[in-house]
């Protein structure tokens, strides 16, 4: 996939950990790890907005296009 | 659901009592047919006519209990999983064959059968080619529907 999730970058900056950032923003830890580990199809808008709210970003923290 | 696992009952049936049925005409006729070598003289294919509609009977068994082992996983798994594609797609292919095989036999036999005889059975034959075919297209919806489902799952 050419595009990178920095999920675990931003996580380790603001000192968060993987499971309270999914309570936060209410999707199963199960979830996140595919988020995290690039595995997911895709993000909905709802999604990417509570993680930035709760990660205190903008969504280019988080997602990098990078040509295979 | 309730529906899905009538029919799969509903199947069930229908192969045991198709089996009994194979049982039974391999015991009565296919056998002493074969080993007294029986002649027929009305039959083109004398002494092979039972053995022959066995076979086909045997043919549309393994079809019908594809299907079976498809609703089976469809059941266990929910309605888009692999297996079940792939068992419809195949049972879908055996229905296909029965039917040509069925036209063959009919050719073959043409003389032996009435007119309305030989329409019914052509229809049947027929009939079972459609059924094929919409086996083959199920397990294609089945395909696509397995694609949408798996990226819904990683939609996060």
């Amino acid at each position: 996939m050419p595009i990178l999730v920095h999920l675990d970058v931003m996580l380790a900056k603001r000192k968060m950990k993987s499971k309270d950032l999914a309570e936060i923003i209410g999707i199963t830890t199960a979830n996140l790890s595919i988020l995290k580990s690039g595995k997911a199809k895709a993000v909905r808008f709802s999604t990417l907005e509570a993680i930035c709210k709760a990660l205190d970003c903008q969504p280019a923290d988080i997602l990098e296009y990078t040509e295979d | 659901m309730k529906k899905v696992k009538l029919l799969y009952r509903l199947l069930v049936f229908i192969n045991l009592l198709t089996f009994i049925l194979i049982g039974t005409q391999s015991i009565m006729l296919v056998i002493p047919d074969i080993y007294y070598s029986k002649v027929y003289e009305n039959h083109v294919l004398g002494a092979f006519n039972n053995l022959i509609l066995t076979g086909l009977l045997v043919i549309i068994l393994t079809g019908s209990f594809k299907v079976q082992q498809g609703i089976k996983h469809i059941i266990k798994e929910g309605f888009f999983n692999s297996t079940s594609e792939l068992k419809f797609k195949h049972s879908g292919l055996i229905f296909i064959v029965f039917a040509c095989c069925r036209f063959l036999y009919i050719i073959i036999v043409i003389r032996e059968f009435k007119l309305s005889e030989l329409i019914n059975n052509s229809i049947m034959a027929f009939l079972v080619i459609l059924v094929g075919i919409g086996l083959l297209i199920f397990s294609d919806f089945i395909k696509n529907g397995g694609v949408l489902k798996e990226e819904n799952d990683l939609t996060i």
